[in-house]
């Protein structure tokens, strides 16, 4: 575990736009629910289903259904400490594309 | 590292993605409105209420107060929809000031009692404190919007 700024390193599976989308989405909590991510992201919700089935064989992402006092069970879905840090890896390499002359400012998306 | 195959402009407009995905889930997740105003007119009741030193205004202040909190808890339960907030030092210290206020101008509202037929007074404080309380929690929950949303936080903050 490191409490430095994250290694650029360039993801395949979550360089995918849709994934991409997904996984900073995720970044910004520590669960979300299913119905709010595919709200937000504005997809279905079968494609949502197959992007989060491709991160989750990855180990990157982990899903939870959890019971609810009235009403379906709500699913709950969360970045493992693996796909954070390949999320914030694969932001970083992305920064450093954009300002190839050297380590800059500090830059809020890889934080997150 | 891993070898990216990607132009400064496709990692440009990846990183656009990202901001605008974040942003929409923020945006998408933030607490309704209507929730924080139950609490404001919970505590702003029961200021007013207080103020009029009586056994059923005080009473009727901790009643409202109660049913606000009870009312939010469970009214609330489907709009929680994100779990996670910004716990560093600033976002802490924010709260701490959010608090601070709404405390101070509770206990500075409530310490003066209104003479007979000053009945405006209970009026005003709990229309004011209403009114305060609210502007602060949301100002605070947009705080943690802003700050979730631009990514400006450290992961291991994120509890």
């Amino acid at each position: 575990m490191s409490w430095g700024a994250p290694t650029p390193r360039f993801d395949e599976l979550i360089h995918a736009p849709v994934r991409l989308r997904i996984a900073a989405a995720l970044a910004t909590s520590t669960a979300l629910e299913f119905s709010a991510l595919q709200e937000a992201l504005g997809i279905s919700v079968s494609l949502l289903s197959k992007h989060l089935r491709l991160l989750g064989d990855a180990g990157y992402v982990a899903l939870e259904k959890r019971a609810q006092p009235f009403g379906r069970p709500r699913t709950w879905i969360s970045l493992t400490r693996d796909g954070r840090n390949a999320y914030l890896g694969h932001v970083a390499a992305l920064e450093q594309l954009t300002r190839p002359s050297g380590p800059g400012g500090h830059a809020g998306g890889t934080t997150g | 590292m891993s070898e990216s195959p990607l132009s400064s402009e496709q990692a440009e407009a990846d990183l656009a993605r990202v901001a605008a995905a974040r942003v929409a889930v923020v945006t998408a997740t933030r607490r309704p409105a209507w929730l924080d105003a139950i609490i404001a007119v919970g505590i702003g009741g029961l200021a007013g209420l207080f103020t009029t030193r009586t056994a059923w205004g005080m009473g009727a202040g901790a009643a409202l107060f109660v049913l606000g909190v009870a009312a939010v808890l469970w009214l609330g339960r489907p709009y929680v929809r994100r779990r996670g907030r910004v716990v560093d030092g600033r976002a802490i210290g924010t709260q701490a000031v959010v608090n601070a206020i709404t405390i101070g101008l509770f206990s500075a509202a409530t310490a003066l009692a209104p003479r007979p037929g000053e009945g405006w007074y209970s009026i005003v404080i709990g229309l004011g404190l209403t009114l305060v309380t609210f502007v602060l929690i949301r100002w605070e929950d947009g705080y943690q919007a802003r700050r979730l949303a631009a990514g400006d936080y450290h992961r291991y903050d994120l509890l």
